[in-house]
């Protein structure tokens, strides 16, 4: 009777067009007033404990970093290298196009704002080109997508932060399946477009480009080195990121005034806003329901239902990849990690490969409807219909579908550089 | 009447947009410097995480702020079709109102929080200062986002078009 209340609730609230926070606060007070100890400031307590939390200043650093290098020609200067390079491959801009939102998707750690700086510019220039419709909506919407598994990855850090587990390894455990992601999606780019004619390379115009962008090219570089090295801490490659972002913007493209560091500092905020009530709210969640040894009943119960590693892997990919339709990455990352690391530790499944595994499935969901960002933002950023939009991404999920399964079953392929 | 609310809401964003931007600043400055000290003097700067962690506290529950005010909080949407489309305008308002009566119940609960905290002489770890200064920024958010919904209620002409966040 009590869970159909909260479902009841839920639904209510859905339907008065609550946001995800008031969603999520409302029905952790709920929780806690009925299997809770009946007091709702334990959710305030906890939110607040969740919060004082130095693990979490990771998040906002790389969060202001991102909107600090997504100012300006960063995105113009990347794509132009990416341009140059692959120009005389047939199908060279279709390349670009998925290297160019690898690689600003790594330096902004956000599907949308990728999408939206390299769509500008490359959707024009693809159909201009000759490449169709569907496949430049497809390879924006979908290249889009690579940031969050690309390090540094507010999902990753958000998984790291719920189910207690090194950062850092799992930025390093992201580099191979991000890499085989970009390869795959790449390799199918230039399958489709072979027929279309290439240019010759133009070593004048790579020189050029590169000086222009290397900085920008430098910072996963820098971040990822020094993670990898044990250098950096995340939360101090955090830091050494927005410094890096800075400088580069003030002192070397001189793009960054004061009123453009409120306003990055404002939208900042917001995000923030918009992710820390998100996270307090789920740690809470979190907090009670291993209190009231959820986890561990659940993963007794599904250990009677399912009996080896390979079918458990198998359904919670299928139950990741649908839940990714309804929920967004972070609330799920947030709800479903611990509850899921209870029950993968059981079938010997390493948490950070667990990790790796969510966060390529929740990154379908930026692309399959009703919820998928990418394909809501693609829509109206391209003036084109839904239904368009929605078909041309079918064989990138269609690829990224099968790298999950690779990076599944071969997890050699994330845990290499940890073990 | 609407155009006196409107400013007066604008004034309102602009001083706690300045606020997340100051405490935004404080945060990023202090952890540069931390990491800078531990590569040069070889030593971390005494509280500098702790006070980070406070400011980045502050600029997330003013965001929360900021978010509610351009309206670009992450919303499902799948629901929006569940009553007739006519109804579109009233059911808006009445979700507003809803949000605003949720946002107040629960300051009404932080502010509980920090009444107990302040007896309870809470202090942070660390610096051993008291914890409720920073901690009133949880029913300030709360209160200040419940003032938007029931504001955007009365005038639905103030509020923006939703610009979701995230990703």
């Amino acid at each position: 009777m009590e869970a159909l209340g909260l479902i009841g609730l839920v639904l209510l609230l859905l339907a008065f067009r609550q946001n995800i926070i008031l969603i999520l606060l409302t029905a952790t007070a709920y929780i806690h007033l009925v299997w809770g100890d009946g007091r709702i400031s334990y959710l305030v307590d906890d939110m607040w404990g969740s919060l004082n939390n130095e693990v979490l200043l990771a998040i906002p650093m790389f969060i202001a970093a991102g909107n600090v290098m997504t100012r300006g020609s960063i995105a113009e200067r990347l794509i132009e290298v990416m341009r140059v390079l692959t120009q005389w491959l047939p199908g060279g801009l279709a390349v670009a196009t998925i290297l160019s939102c690898a690689v600003f998707a790594a330096i902004s750690g956000s599907s949308p704002v990728t999408l939206l700086a390299v769509g500008t510019i490359l959707y024009p220039a693809l159909l201009r080109e000759g490449y169709s419709r569907s496949f430049s909506l497809g390879a924006l919407t979908s290249g889009g997508t690579l940031g969050i598994i690309i390090p540094p990855s507010i999902p990753l850090i958000l998984y790291g932060i719920v189910t207690e587990k090194s950062i850092s390894d799992l930025f390093t455990a992201g580099i191979m399946p991000g890499l085989l992601l970009t390869a795959v999606l790449s390799i199918y780019a230039l399958w489709i477009n072979r027929e279309l004619p290439s240019k010759p390379l133009d070593f004048l115009a790579i020189a050029e480009a590169l000086r222009k962008g290397i900085w920008a090219l430098l910072l996963p570089v820098v971040l990822l080195g020094g993670i990898y090295t044990g250098y950096f801490s995340a939360t101090e490659a955090a830091a050494v990121a927005l410094g890096y972002a800075l400088f580069i913007e003030i002192f070397v493209h001189r793009e960054m005034r004061v009123q453009d560091f409120f306003n990055t500092s404002v939208e900042t905020a917001k995000l923030l806003g918009t992710l820390f009530p998100i996270v307090a709210v789920a740690l809470s969640i979190k907090s009670l329901l291993t209190v009231e040894q959820v986890p561990h009943a659940l993963a007794e119960w599904i250990g009677t239902v399912v009996t080896d590693p390979v079918t458990f892997l198998l359904a919670m990919n299928v139950l990741l990849l649908l839940v990714g339709c309804f929920i967004d990455v972070i609330s799920a990352i947030l709800i479903l990690g611990p509850l899921m690391l209870g029950i993968a530790e059981t079938y010997g499944i390493d948490p950070i490969h667990l990790g790796i595994i969510m966060v390529i499935n929740l990154e379908v969901g930026f692309l399959t409807p009703p919820v998928g960002l990418n394909l809501i933002v693609a829509t109206t950023a391209f003036r084109e219909s839904f239904l368009l939009v929605c078909r041309a991404v079918l064989p990138f999920i269609a690829l990224i579908l099968a790298v999950l399964m690779v990076v599944t079953f071969v997890p050699e392929l994330s845990l290499f550089f940890i073990r | 009447m609407f155009s006196r609310v409107e400013r007066a809401l604008r004034a309102l964003y602009w001083f706690e947009a300045g606020l997340a931007t100051a405490a935004y600043a404080g945060v990023a400055g202090l952890l540069l410097a931390d990491v800078l000290s531990r590569e040069i003097a070889g030593e971390a700067i005494w509280g500098a995480q702790k006070i980070a962690v406070f400011g980045a506290i502050v600029a997330g529950f003013l965001g929360l702020v900021l978010s509610t005010a351009s309206n670009s909080h992450l919303r499902p949407q799948f629901a929006d079709g569940w009553f007739p489309r006519a109804w579109s305008p009233a059911v808006g308002r009445a979700g507003d109102v809803f949000s605003g009566l949720l946002y107040i119940g629960f300051a009404i609960v932080a502010v509980g929080y920090v009444e107990e905290s302040i007896a309870n002489r809470e202090r942070a770890a660390v610096l051993f200062t008291p914890l409720w200064p920073v901690q009133i920024v949880l029913p300030y958010a709360f209160f200040s986002s419940a003032l938007r919904h029931l504001s955007f209620a009365a005038f639905p002409g103030l509020k923006p078009e939703a610009r979701p966040e995230g990703g």
